[in-house]
């Protein structure tokens, strides 16, 4: 037993912490807040941290340290045993010694650093140094605990991906952390969480939607055409829940026996749909495609950034998010649905056996896939306030990379939906954290495809074809 | 958790892989075939201006991109692991800037080096990716996803907006004014080579490994190499795809990544390649593409005024999800048509289309009419008319088309002397003589003014090309009528109306009996000999027809008849073949395909000229179509075109009780023809099989309905007829028992059990 190696990590992870702290104590007073905040804020992240650190690695690590022991005291291994022993003061160069790719892959990313700090202007600012070595942390971190993790590897490396981008974005970017950026985060995050509800719970079956982005922009302005035309709001919004229900139920039974292809399946579900609601939507108005008319006050109350919720300032649409959230991953962990849910992806043979209907559930994923993305849709035109055909076209790929990125296995059985929050919350923060540092909307595209390749790299690669024969 | 994804992964390559198992031959090409032609015939009733030179030759310059974007995506689709490279359509885009932009700055000028850069850089970004499949074992989806939001981004880097000009030397590529471009030749080459590559060792282990990974590495291939090969020819496709790509649009262009993708997405499925890997073709592919292209086409000979982006969204996704519904019944379809070949469907297909084709290019030309409403076309004087009014419209045609005709005919040819040496059998070589006459009578007009001789069509040169304007089935010359007026002539005419009838009948009922499972070989060849005497006659008493007036021979035969013994004789020759094969378990699906594709053919086929009886009587042109003569006015003339007007086979001179006379000849031929093909049937196991006698029916009367008999008097002669049928079957089978059983009794007498 590594006992050192186990407090190497706590104290890690304090001095982590403490650092943390520190720096934001210090920006803060730089930015000239107030001390009841500076001091309050400091604490809180010192403990969210210490306490992250605590859930999410040193306790795994002990288990599976715990289980390590338990298994070598069946099959006693003294050579190894006795090589940690030799080693353990040594930790870090049998670490780099392991890893000697990830060691030169750092040693190129600092020549980078320091190449491009010769080459642009004003690069070579503290923000940035310190930016770079906390980066520089959080990559050896995250490799080193990923080596040591056994089980939600993803959530880990989400969070700490998460924290870290926090970190270096509050230092690189003005007012990341001020409460508007942060509303909008999370609003943001809140639509994309919605419509990655769906893209969850049909990725739990193996399979994908990608109408999603087609039904949300087919029920923007489905809804903008039922109150132009009229009918009462609520009315209305229940209506488009059904019909997005309804095309989710024509998704299911359709790929029901093509699940191999559900992907393209659904993207020319996703076609028709769009296509059908622009030409009914286009009768008889002189706008094809555009329809214009009043958004109700509640509407836009919820999803907009200023809402209220029951006097408080807060923006509706988050507690709707996190109130789903909730449910989801309650129901998925607790519930003989969710249970089944996972049985079925898992294995549909057993899950036959044990007579799970695999019809009836993947039908009803798909449908709780369109219903949410409607109401996603509906969400989204009190945000904009006008219907448009295109609101959810950055949502196609973006519900599939949150998924992979929070670590839900796109084969089924293996994930859930408190991941894909992870993996929502660290797109949002890394698109706002890129939109800071003033990268348009090409290059963020460019780093989301160059980052999400990593990402997936680090916890869902497959076994090497030898070892699956 | 990797073991239980890797167990997934198994279960879900099984899963879908179970339902391809036992589809021997690529047969699930069948269903891109059938959407093609469909498409196709559709394409050219709409909008005939795509069977030209120019029409054709854009076709080719637009489609190429797709063409090639979806052979890179088909082989590293084969490769397996579910492997959709969506990074496809950015990847054209990106070369497309980056050739755009680096020809800007002056740092490449010649073709060498822009094909050199184009297939550089796919090739090498394709192995990257493959490197990364390989190296770091992620699924490829996500790879391909990685790559695909990369290079959209890296591409609006490169080039924030289209815009850039392609050079010089590029530009006529894309001008598609002439079927025989650049674009053709890449394309052709591409094919080729895809074909040599599908003939090497790689090909059958990149098929393996696609279908069953664990089994190929078992069995020694090595998996690395091959996907890597795979990604590089991939690569080397795509390189050539960004080339027409810019071609197409001359300029560069770094937003058209996503439409690409789905387009050659939508084309790998439609055209039947399996997403989970192993299948596929180049054959498929192409259709796939082809069809993507026809739809886009047809719907844009529609005037959907401002939905019109929004009609070609939905029909994009309602036609993939269709093909991706029939991929699943076509396994079912499967057991029942196993023995059916492709390239017998396809050749099939081809000529019932081919004879539309004909027809439109050939019979009119259409123009939108200036002023008039945008959704009627009109047409220009058909050959025919045009040549008896002294102008030649003819010369319209540009000297492609007649390239393209002369190609097809060479094909007939060849394809033609091939069955002929493969099956030297009487029949066949009888048929080859009545087909080969049929034709000429069709291209070749016995009075036309400029003597046609061999060396003019062969030396292809344009001016003379033009200065012959073929008439195409005779049309001018069909005045049965006026012939037979005398009454001395309407025995022959009788006759010859029904030699046609008759000539109809036999066609019809013989495309059905070729294809029924219950009929021996002995009778297929009665029924063969039968009607080779019968086509024979009527075909040689056409043609020599001594026309009594004029003192000339004359043909005789009017258009339709022409085309009832075109197609007749075109299925006849494909299907003898399986006759001789003994493949006789075809399905009742494809009778009704057969025969619902025959109806519109021959529908089609039969000229809008006009009613002859009207023609000959008062020598004006009859009510519609409105022919105005070349002579009258100096612009082009133009007539409104409302539909094929349908010759009238029953003409007024008819009596009622010959009418009747014929009904009944025909409930008779239908009588037999069911019972030649039902066999042994009791009326008990009639209804058993009932839908034979309505396939037939419905063909026939398809087939009556299209030369012009009256809607009434074919529904009283199919119902009449199958309703009689069971009666007249058992009564046949009855006393073909009693027969046997008088026969075997005998012959037991005399022999020993053989």
């Amino acid at each position: 037993m590594k006992r050192a190696t186990y407090s190497f990590y706590k104290w890690l992870g304090c001095i982590i912490a403490a650092m943390v702290a520190g720096v934001s104590a210090i920006l803060g007073w730089i930015d000239g807040a107030p001390m009841q905040h500076i001091v309050f804020y400091a604490m809180a992240i010192f403990a969210l941290i210490l306490w992250g650190w605590h859930h999410c690695s040193v306790r795994w690590i002990y288990r599976s340290d715990e289980i390590a022991v338990s298994t070598t005291q069946h099959q006693p291994d003294a050579a190894t045993g006795q090589a940690d022993e030799e080693y353990q003061p040594s930790f870090v160069r049998t670490l780099i010694a392991g890893n000697k790719s990830g060691a030169w892959g750092l040693l190129a990313l600092v020549i980078a650093f320091i190449a491009s700090a010769f080459v642009v202007d004003d690069f070579f600012q503290w923000r940035n140094i310190i930016s770079v070595l906390v980066f520089i942390a959080f990559i050896i971190m995250a490799f080193i605990l990923n080596k040591r993790i056994k089980t939600n590897k993803s959530a880990f490396i989400g969070i700490v991906v998460l924290i870290g981008l926090f970190v270096i974005g509050s230092l690189v970017v003005e007012g990341f952390l001020s409460i508007l950026n942060i509303k909008s985060m999370l609003v943001f995050a809140s639509f994309l969480g919605l419509a990655c509800i769906g893209q969850t719970l049909v990725a739990l079956l193996g399979g994908l939607d990608l109408s999603i982005p087609f039904v949300i922009g087919s029920s923007n302005i489905g809804l903008m055409y039922l109150l132009t035309l009229g009918t009462p709001p609520w009315i209305a919004f229940i209506a488009i829940l059904l019909v997005g229900a309804g095309i989710g139920f024509i998704n299911g039974m359709l790929s029901f026996r093509l699940q191999g292809q559900a992907l393209i399946l659904t993207l020319g579900v996703g076609f028709a749909v769009s296509g059908g609601t622009q030409i009914l939507t286009s009768i008889g108005t002189a706008f094809g495609g555009n329809v214009f008319g009043v958004v109700p006050k509640w509407l836009s109350n919820i999803a907009a950034m200023n809402g209220v919720f029951f006097g408080l300032e807060f923006p509706p649409v988050v507690i709707i998010w996190v109130l789903a959230a909730i449910i989801l991953i309650i129901g998925l962990r607790n519930t003989i649905w969710g249970r089944h849910l996972y049985a079925l992806g898992g294995s549909r043979i057993s899950a036959k056996r044990l007579s799970i209907s695999e019809r009836g559930y993947w039908v009803g994923m798909y449908s709780i896939s369109g219903c949410v993305s409607a109401f996603t849709g509906a969400l989204l035109l009190g945000w904009s306030g006008g219907g448009f055909i295109g609101v959810g076209d950055q949502y196609l790929f973006m519900t599939l990379a949150a998924v992979v990125v929070g670590g839900t296995s796109l084969l089924g059985g293996w994930g859930g939906y408190g991941f894909t929050v992870i993996g929502v919350l660290v797109l949002q923060v890394l698109t706002s954290f890129l939109v800071g540092i003033g990268l348009d909307y090409e290059s963020q595209q460019f780093v989301f495809g160059l980052l999400i390749l990593p990402m997936v790299a680090l916890y869902a690669r497959s076994p090497h074809i030898r070892t699956q024969i | 958790m990797s073991a239980t994804n890797s167990h997934q992964s198994a279960t879900a390559i099984s899963m879908t892989g179970s339902k391809e198992s036992g589809s021997g031959a690529n047969t699930y090409l069948m269903v891109p075939m059938f959407i093609f032609f469909a498409l196709l015939i559709f394409a050219v009733i709409r909008g005939p201006n795509l069977i030209s030179g120019s029409g054709i030759g854009s076709a080719v310059i637009v489609v190429a991109p797709l063409i090639l974007a979806t052979y890179a995506l088909t082989i590293i689709v084969m490769a397996g692991r579910a492997g959709v490279d969506l990074s496809i359509g950015p990847l054209i885009g990106f070369i497309n800037v980056g050739m755009i932009q680096l020809f800007a700055v002056g740092f490449m000028e010649s073709p060498i080096a822009f094909f050199l850069y184009a297939m550089g850089v796919g090739i090498a970004y394709q192995v990257l990716q493959g490197l990364i499949i390989i190296f770091v074992r992620v699924q490829p989806i996500i790879v391909s996803l990685s790559g695909y939001l990369t290079l959209v981004g890296l591409n609006l880097i490169i080039m924030p907006r289209p815009g850039g000009v392609a050079p010089d030397w590029m530009f006529p590529w894309g001008s598609g004014t002439t079927i025989f471009s650049a674009m053709l030749v890449i394309l052709v080459l591409a094919t080729i080579a895809w074909y040599i590559i599908a003939r090497s060792a790689f090909f059958g282990h990149l098929r393996l490994m696609g279908s069953d990974e664990r089994a190929a590495y078992t069995s020694g291939v090595r998996i690395n190499l091959v996907r890597l090969g795979a990604h590089a020819i991939g690569g080397v496709y795509a390189g050539l795809a960004a080339i027409a790509f810019t071609s197409l649009i001359s300029s560069g262009d770094p937003t058209q990544g996503t439409t690409y993708t789905l387009m050659a997405v939508t084309a790998l499925v439609l055209g039947g390649a399996n997403l989970a890997g192993g299948r596929g073709s180049a054959f498929g592919s192409l259709l796939g593409a082809l069809n993507i292209y026809l739809i886009t086409y047809v719907l844009s000979t529609f005037n959907f005024g401002m939905v019109q982006s929004f009609v070609t969204d939905m029909a994009y996704g309602v036609m993939l999800v269709v093909s991706l519904l029939i991929s699943v019944v076509v396994p079912h379809m499967q057991k029942h048509i196993r023995n059916l070949s492709p390239f017998m469907f396809f050749v099939i297909l081809l000529t019932i289309t081919l004879g539309v084709i004909i027809h439109t290019a050939m019979d009119q030309v259409m123009q939108p009419l200036a002023g008039a409403s945008s959704s009627s076309f009109v047409i220009l004087a058909d050959g025919g008319v045009a040549q008896a009014s002294g102008a030649a419209a003819g010369a319209s045609y540009s000297p492609g088309t007649y390239i393209l005709f002369i190609i097809i005919g060479i094909v007939a040819v060849a394809y033609a002397l091939r069955v002929l040496f493969k099956y030297p059998k009487t029949p066949m070589i009888a048929f080859m003589a009545v087909m080969a006459i049929a034709a000429l009578g069709l291209i070749f007009n016995p009075d036309s003014p400029v003597e046609p001789n061999a060396a003019t069509m062969e030396q292809t040169a344009p001016s003379e090309l033009d200065a012959y304007t073929p008439t195409f089935f005779a049309m001018e010359t069909v005045d049965a009528v006026t012939n037979t007026r005398d009454a001395a002539n309407l025995v022959v005419h009788t006759t010859y109306a029904m030699l046609t009838m008759i000539g109809v009948v036999l066609l019809a009922s013989l495309i059905i009996l070729v294809m029924l499972p219950q009929v021996r070989v002995r009778i297929k060849r009665m029924a063969l000999v039968l009607f080779a005497a019968a086509v024979a006659v009527i075909a040689v008493g056409a043609l020599f027809f001594e026309d009594f007036e004029k003192g000339y021979l004359a043909s005789n035969l009017s258009g339709e008849i022409y085309a009832v013994i075109l197609v007749g004789v075109g299925l006849f020759t494909l299907t003898a073949p399986l006759v001789h094969n003994r493949l006789s378990n075809i399905s009742s699906i494809f009778i009704v395909l057969i025969g619902v594709l025959a109806i519109i053919s021959v529908y089609f086929f039969t000229e809008p000229a006009g009613n002859m009886d009207d023609i000959s009587a008062s020598g004006s042109a009859s009510a519609s179509p409105v022919f105005a003569s070349a002579a009258e006015s100096a612009h082009p003339p133009v007539a409104e075109y409302a539909g094929p007007v349908r010759v009238n086979v029953d003409a007024p001179g008819m009596a009622v009780h010959t009418q009747l006379a014929y009904c009944a000849f025909i409930i008779v031929l239908l009588h037999i023809f069911l019972s030649i093909a039902m066999g042994e049937n009791s009326f008990r196991s009639f209804w058993r099989i009932w839908y034979i006698p309505v396939l037939a029916a419905l063909v026939w009367g398809g087939l009556f309905y299209a030369i012009g008999v009256a809607l009434w008097q074919i529904v009283a002669v199919a119902a009449v007829a199958i309703l009689s049928a069971p009666n007249v079957m058992h009564i046949i089978s009855t006393y073909r028992s009693k027969q046997g059983r008088d026969i075997s009794l005998s012959r037991m007498g005399h022999h020993d059990r053989a």
